[in-house]
C-alpha cells in the first residue's frame, strides 16, 4: 500500500494520483496535515523497544504494517493555533507570553511530525520532507557547480555594495531570501514580489539595512518551468505578454489576455546539467524554474522540491500524475523484494 | 485593532524596530485586493479531502437546449 | 544541430493554437484561451505547408503574387496572439493529443420524471464506484425542491466534482431558493430550469455557479442531441480526446427514467435495469463501448467540416438512420457550403413527438 501524506484542502494533483494508482491497480491511503491535529485518533506506542502506531480516522484505515512505499506531497499548511488567538483574554501587555505559547506549540506538532515520518524510515520515498525545504542560496550555487548559467547574486546589509553591484550588472532586482508571501490584510494583500531597483531607489535606502538578495535583472524572451521526475524532465515555456518577439515595431497587447503557455523541449545539454543538479540535491523529483534570456542564454532560477505541475501537465498534455503513480507503484515493488 | 492608515503601504507602517528587520525587499511590496475568486470545495471520503475541488465538466453532457440567438 | 550564424526568425504557432481544415475554410483552436477563430484554407496551407519557412520564403513560394495578402496573414497572427518569431522551431514542439483517463467512466446522465421510481443512493454509490465525477440530472417533470434535495442527498462526500440539473420549472424552484441549493451543495455547477413561465438569465454566482431559465419545453430525451455553436467546446482535453473518440459517448453511462441503463438515454438498446442491475455489469457487457471510438473523422460530412474537433456529435439521432457513420439530424450546417440552414430548411428529425421539444 502505498501512504501519501498531503494536505486536505485544495490538492486536485493529490486526487489525480490517487486515481491513477487505482486504476494501475495499487491501494493507496493519505493522511492529512490536520490528522495529526485532533481529528484523527492517533495511537504511538513505544514499548520495550518496539514502536507501533495506528492512525484511525473516517475513511482511513492505516494499518501501518502494510504501508510499502511513501510519497511526501504536502503536509501542515498552517497549524491551527497559528491563526487561534490560544489566550482567552489576550492583552497588549502578554504578547511576549502569547508568542511563547504559539512558539511552543508549533514546536510540539513539528516533533509529532518528525516522529511519524520516521516510522516509514526503512521504505522508499518520493520526495522526503528533509529535503522539502531547500536553501535557495545553496542551490544556486550547486547550479553553478552543475553547469547552469545562474544569476550573479549579491546577498549584503551595505548600501556601497549593492551600488557597486549595481555598477557591474545594470539594473538589479531584489526579492525574499526564502519564500516569496504574501501578508493578507483583509481585502488587501500585501505581496512580496521580485522588483527591479533603479539607482534612485537604491541610493534613498540607509547605508546599512537588514541582510538582503539582490541579482541582476536579466532581459528575458519566455520562462520555463520543468518538472523532474525520477531522471525524466518535462518543459513548459511561458510566454508573458509582450515577450513573443516581434518582427516589427511595438504591438500593443492586450493585457487580459493570459500568458501563452506551451511545450518545449530541452536540449540534452541542459537535460544533462539539470539531471546533475537534480542527483547533487539528491531530489528525485522537483520543480524547477529557469528562464530564457534575449540572447538565448537559459539561466537556472530556483527549484521546488514539492511545487505545484499541474499547471504543467493540462496546459502541456503530459502525463504527469499517471507518471508519479507509477514511480510509486515501482517503489512500493521494490520495497517488497526482501 | 487600531484603524491605521490604510493607504500607506506596509513598509511605512512598520516600527523603526520592524523597519530595521526588514529587507529591502520589503519596501516594494505590491498591493492587490484579496482574490476575489472563490473556489467551490466539499467534502469527499473516498479521497479524504475536506477541501476537494469542485468546477463544472470540460464538456457539455447532454445537447438538449437551442441556441440562444440565431445561428451565425 | 549548433549553427553559429544568426537565423532568421521564423513564424511559430503556439502550439495551442491549432489549425483545423474544413472544406471551405479552417479554424484556429486556441485551446488554451478557448475560442477559435476562422481562417481560409490559403492561410492554413502556408500554417501547415510551409511551416518552418521565413517570411520571404513563403512570399517567393507563391511566386510574389500574394506578398500583401501574406504579410496581412502574420499581422493578424500576432494580433490574436498565435503564434511568435521564433530562432529555434525545434524546440517547440506541437502538442501531443494523446487522451488518456483513470477513470473508466468520466460522465454520466441520470433522467428523471414524475413517474421514475429511482433508488438513487443505489444509483449514485456505483456511479462513486466507478469514479464518476460529472453527472447531470434531467428532470423532463417540474420537481420540487425537497425532491431535487433527495436525488441530490447520496453524492454528499462522494467522487462526483460538477453537477448540472436541467429541471422543469416548479414554484418553489426560485432563483433564491436554487442558489441556496447550490450554496447548500457546492458540487452543483449549472442549473437550467426549462419550460419557465419567462426566460431569465442572471449573473452567475461568486463560486461560479450558473442559473437559467427557459421558456423551451424540454419533455424527453427526444429534445437532446442538438448541434450549435453554443454546445461547441474548445479546451485542450476535449480536443485530444476528439482524435479518436466520440466525444459525446465516450465513457459515458447514464440510467433513463424508467430505470434502463444504456450509453445514453436517446439510444434504443438497454444493457439491464438499473433495479436489477448494476452499473458495473452493464458496463461490462462486451457491446456497452462499441460506439466510443466513432469520432468525428469517421461521420460522413463531419470529417470535412471545420468544427469536427470542436463539435461533441450525437450518435442517437442520425440524418440516415440506418447508417451509423451518418451526421447528427440536428445538425444544420453544411461544411461545403460553410452555410447553416435556417430551422425552417432543417430536415424532419425522427424520434422526436410533437411538441415536447422547443
Amino acid at each position: 500500500m502505498i501512504l501519501i501524506f498531503s494536505q486536505s484542502t485544495l490538492e486536485p494533483s493529490t486526487e489525480e494520483v490517487m486515481d491513477w494508482l487505482e486504476a494501475l491497480g495499487a491501494r493507496c491511503a493519505r493522511i492529512n496535515g490536520d490528522d495529526i491535529e485532533g481529528r484523527a485518533a492517533l495511537r504511538f506506542r513505544v514499548e520495550d523497544g518496539e514502536a507501533s502506531a495506528g492512525i484511525a480516522a473516517e475513511g482511513l484505515d492505516l494499518p501501518l504494517s502494510e504501508v510499502e512505499a511513501v510519497w511526501f506531497r504536502r503536509w501542515l499548511f498552517e497549524q491551527r493555533h497559528e491563526r487561534a488567538d490560544v489566550l482567552a483574554e489576550p492583552a497588549a501587555d502578554n504578547h511576549e507570553l502569547h508568542h511563547q505559547l504559539r512558539r511552543h506549540l508549533g514546536l510540539e506538532s513539528r516533533r509529532l511530525s518528525g516522529f511519524l515520518y520516521s516510522c516509514f524510515d526503512h521504505l522508499p520515498w518520493l520526495s522526503h520532507p528533509r529535503r522539502s525545504g531547500l536553501n535557495k542560496l545553496d542551490t544556486l550555487r550547486r547550479a553553478a557547480r552543475a553547469g547552469l548559467a545562474t544569476p550573479a547574486t549579491l546577498v549584503t546589509t551595505e548600501r556601497a555594495a549593492l551600488r557597486r553591484f549595481h555598477e557591474e550588472h545594470g539594473t538589479v532586482i531584489t526579492k525574499p531570501i526564502g519564500e516569496v508571501d504574501a501578508f493578507v490584510e483583509g481585502e488587501v494583500s500585501h505581496f512580496l514580489y521580485t522588483t527591479p531597483l533603479d539607482l534612485a531607489e537604491i541610493d534613498a535606502l540607509p547605508e546599512r539595512f537588514a541582510p538582503s538578495l539582490f541579482q541582476e535583472r536579466i532581459e528575458k524572451a519566455y520562462e520555463l518551468r520543468v518538472f523532474a521526475l525520477d531522471g525524466h524532465l518535462d518543459a513548459m515555456a511561458i510566454f508573458s505578454q509582450g515577450d513573443p518577439q516581434t518582427r516589427a515595431d511595438f504591438r500593443q497587447y492586450n493585457h487580459e489576455r493570459p500568458n501563452r503557455t506551451v511545450p518545449y523541449r530541452l536540449t540534452p545539454d541542459l537535460e544533462e546539467r539539470l539531471r546533475r543538479l537534480m542527483a547533487d540535491l539528491e531530489l528525485e523529483t522537483g520543480s524547477i524554474d529557469l528562464l530564457v534570456a534575449r540572447d538565448g542564454r537559459v539561466v537556472f532560477l530556483e527549484v521546488n522540491p514539492v511545487g505545484q505541475f499541474g499547471m504543467v501537465s493540462h496546459a502541456c498534455n503530459y502525463p504527469l500524475e499517471r507518471g508519479i503513480a507509477e514511480v510509486l507503484i515501482r517503489k512500493a515493488e521494490h520495497g517488497r523484494r526482501p | 485593532m487600531e484603524d491605521g492608515r490604510r493607504d500607506d503601504d506596509l513598509f511605512a507602517r512598520l516600527s523603526p524596530e520592524g523597519k530595521e528587520a526588514a529587507p529591502v525587499v520589503y519596501r516594494h511590496m505590491t498591493r492587490r485586493p484579496t482574490r476575489a475568486a472563490v473556489l467551490r470545495m466539499a467534502e469527499s471520503l473516498p479521497y479524504r479531502a475536506a477541501g476537494y475541488v469542485c468546477g463544472s465538466f470540460r464538456k457539455p453532457i447532454s445537447k438538449c437546449c437551442g441556441p440562444d440567438d440565431e445561428q451565425p | 544541430m549548433n549553427s553559429p550564424e544568426p537565423r532568421e526568425p521564423v513564424f511559430q504557432l503556439f502550439a495551442c493554437c491549432i489549425p483545423v481544415q474544413g472544406a471551405r475554410r479552417s479554424v484556429i483552436c486556441d485551446v488554451q484561451r478557448q475560442s477559435f477563430q476562422f481562417i481560409p484554407n490559403g492561410l492554413y496551407e502556408i500554417l501547415t505547408g510551409h511551416a518552418g519557412r521565413t517570411v520571404a520564403e513563403i512570399q517567393a513560394a507563391y511566386e510574389h503574387e500574394y506578398d500583401e495578402e501574406i504579410e496581412e496573414y502574420f499581422d493578424f497572427l500576432l494580433r490574436h496572439e498565435f503564434g511568435f518569431w521564433c530562432d529555434d522551431p525545434e524546440r517547440f514542439p506541437p502538442l501531443d493529443l494523446t487522451w488518456q483517463a483513470p477513470e473508466r467512466i468520466t460522465n454520466a446522465i441520470l433522467d428523471v420524471d414524475a413517474g421514475s421510481e429511482h433508488d438513487y443512493a443505489k444509483i449514485l454509490g456505483e456511479l462513486d464506484g466507478l469514479r464518476c465525477k460529472a453527472l447531470e440530472v434531467r428532470c423532463f417533470h417540474g420537481p420540487s425542491l425537497g425532491e431535487l434535495r433527495a436525488i441530490l442527498e447520496p453524492t454528499q462526500r462522494g467522487r462526483l466534482r460538477s453537477i448540472d440539473l436541467l429541471v422543469g420549472f416548479h414554484p418553489e424552484l426560485t432563483l433564491e431558493a436554487l442558489a441556496a441549493l447550490a450554496v447548500e451543495q457546492p458540487r452543483i455547477s449549472s442549473v437550467i430550469v426549462h419550460s419557465a413561465p419567462e426566460r431569465l438569465r442572471p449573473p452567475p454566482s461568486r463560486a461560479g455557479v450558473t442559473f437559467e431559465y427557459r421558456t423551451e419545453v424540454i419533455g424527453s430525451p427526444g429534445c437532446c442531441g442538438r448541434v450549435h455553436p453554443g454546445y461547441f467546446v474548445v479546451n485542450l482535453e476535449t480536443f485530444a480526446e476528439a482524435q479518436r473518440h466520440n466525444t459525446c459517448l465516450n465513457r459515458k453511462i447514464s440510467v433513463d427514467a424508467r430505470g434502463e441503463i444504456k450509453n445514453c438515454p436517446s439510444m434504443a438498446r438497454s444493457f439491464g435495469n438499473a433495479r436489477e442491475t448494476s452499473l458495473h455489469a452493464a458496463l461490462a457487457h462486451r457491446d456497452f463501448a462499441a460506439l466510443w471510438e466513432i469520432n468525428k473523422d469517421r461521420i460522413e460530412v463531419c470529417k470535412d467540416c471545420e468544427f469536427r474537433y470542436i463539435c461533441t456529435d450525437c450518435r442517437a439521432y442520425l440524418q440516415d438512420g440506418r447508417d451509423l457513420y451518418s451526421k447528427p439530424s440536428k445538425c444544420t450546417y453544411d461544411p461545403y457550403t460553410a452555410e447553416w440552414l435556417s430551422s425552417a430548411e432543417r430536415p424532419a428529425f425522427a424520434g422526436q413527438t410533437k411538441g415536447e421539444c422547443g
